[in-house]
C-alpha cells in the first residue's frame, strides 16, 4: 500500500485549521503541524476511502479533549526556559568578558564621579529642576529612544513568537532589583574611608543595568534570529 | 472498559508507564539515532503491538524536559513541505540512557518480585 503524502494545498489547509483552534503563532503552528499531518497521512493510508476532511476530524479527535493545547503549552514552557537560560548565559559571559570589563568599569566610574559632582554642587535632590536632574532625564530619554530604534517594527513584534516570549521575560528584572536595593541607600550621608557608599551603590546598580542591557540585547537578537528561521520554514512549508 | 485494553488509554493514564516515559524515549533514540515526535508514538505502538500508546500530552512535555536537561538536542528540517523537528541524543544523553535503562530494569524486576511474592503468599 502506497503511503499517502499531503500536498501543498492540504498542508496550507491544515495551517488554517490549526489557526481556527486558537493557535495563531507561526512557531506553535509549525510545532503542531508535522505531528498532525503525519497522523492524517497514516489515517488516509490505512483507510484509502476516507476523505481528507474526515481524516482531519479523526486525527483531531485522537488528540483528546485538550486538543493541541498540551503541545502548545509544553512548547511555550520550554521556549521561556530556553530564553531565560540564554539570558543568564549572556549575563555571565558579559561579566566575565575581557571585551566588556573595561566598558563596565568606565560606566561605574562615570556614575560615581557624576554622583560626587552632584553632591559637591548641592544637586542631591533630583526631583528639583537642576543640571543633574536634567542630565538624568536626558539620559533616560536617550536610552528609551535608542531602545525604541533598535527594537524591530510593530508588525514583526506582533507576529514574532520568540521575541514576545523573550522580551516579556527579561524586562522587569532591573526595576525589581532597584526597588529592592539601592534606592534606599541613595539618601545616606555616610562615608567609608574616602568612598561614598551612596555613590558606590549607584555605580554598581548602573553597571548591573549595563550588563542587563547587553545580555537582554543578545537574548532578543537570538529570539529575532529564531523568529526569522520560523518564518522561513512557515513560508516554504 | 468499552473493549479497550486499559494500557491503550494512553501513558498518562498509567502511572507506572508515565514514570518510565523518559527512559523509553532515550532507548528509542539510542536504537534509531534520530526520530521525530510522531515517529516515536508510532514506534511504541508497533513495538508493543498496539498494547501501549504515548499521547501527545505526555510525549511533548517529556521531550522538552529532556532537551532542557541537555539529554537531547533538536534539528529542524523541511520535510514534505513542513517543518520536522528531529531529536537526537547528546553525549550526556548517551551516558544517562544506560543509567536510566538499568534503573528502570531494576525497578521492574523488583515490582515483578513483589507481585510474584504476593501471589505465592496468597
Amino acid at each position: 500500500m502506497d503511503k499517502v503524502k499531503l500536498n501543498e494545498e492540504q498542508i496550507n489547509h491544515l495551517k488554517e485549521f490549526i489557526k481556527t483552534k486558537g493557535f495563531h503563532d507561526h512557531a506553535v503552528i509549525l510545532e503542531i503541524l508535522d505531528h498532525f499531518a503525519c497522523k492524517i497521512e497514516d489515517i488516509m493510508t490505512n483507510e484509502p476511502k476516507m476523505s481528507f476532511y474526515d481524516a482531519i476530524t479523526k486525527a483531531r479527535l485522537s488528540f483528546g479533549v485538550m486538543g493541541f493545547q498540551p503541545i502548545s503549552s509544553a512548547f511555550e514552557k520550554q521556549s521561556r526556559k530556553k530564553y531565560r537560560n540564554v539570558y543568564f548565559s549572556n549575563f555571565i559571559k558579559t561579566v566575565s568578558s575581557i571585551k566588556y570589563i573595561p566598558l563596565l568599569l568606565l560606566v561605574g566610574y562615570a556614575i560615581y564621579t557624576f554622583w560626587i559632582f552632584c553632591e559637591k554642587n548641592n544637586y542631591k535632590h533630583f526631583i528639583e529642576i537642576n543640571d543633574c536632574s536634567l542630565f538624568i532625564a536626558l539620559f533616560l530619554l536617550t536610552a528609551f529612544a535608542v531602545k525604541l530604534m533598535m527594537s524591530p517594527g510593530r508588525t514583526f513584534r506582533q507576529k514574532s513568537y520568540f521575541f514576545k516570549l523573550a522580551s516579556s521575560m527579561v524586562s522587569f528584572l532591573p526595576f525589581f532589583i532597584y526597588i529592592a536595593g539601592p534606592n534606599r541607600l541613595l539618601f545616606s550621608d555616610t562615608h567609608v574611608h574616602s568612598l561614598r557608599p551612596a555613590a558606590v551603590t549607584l555605580a554598581v546598580f548602573f553597571v548591573y543595568i549595563a550588563i542587563h542591557i547587553i545580555a537582554e540585547y543578545k537574548t532578543l537578537k537570538k529570539a529575532i534570529e529564531d523568529d526569522k528561521e520560523i518564518e522561513r520554514f512557515y513560508k516554504t512549508a | 472498559m468499552l473493549g479497550i485494553h486499559p494500557i491503550y488509554l494512553g501513558m498518562e493514564q498509567n502511572p507506572v508507564i508515565k514514570g518510565s516515559l523518559s527512559a523509553i524515549i532515550l532507548k528509542l533514540l539510542e536504537n534509531n539515532g534520530r526520530m521525530y515526535g510522531y515517529e516515536m508514538t508510532k514506534a511504541v505502538r508497533e513495538i508493543t503491538s498496539n498494547k501501549m500508546s504515548i499521547t501527545e500530552a505526555a510525549l511533548y512535555p517529556a521531550l522538552h524536559k529532556l532537551v532542557e536537561e541537555g539529554m537531547l538536542e533538536t534539528i529542524s528540517e523541511s520535510v514534505d513541505g513542513r517543518m520536522r523537528k528531529y531529536y537526537t541524543l547528546t553525549k550526556k544523553g548517551k551516558k544517562d540512557t544506560i543509567v536510566k535503562i538499568d534503573a528502570l530494569k531494576d525497578a521492574l524486576e523488583s515490582v515483578q518480585l513483589l507481585l510474584n511474592s504476593k501471589l505465592n503468599h496468597g
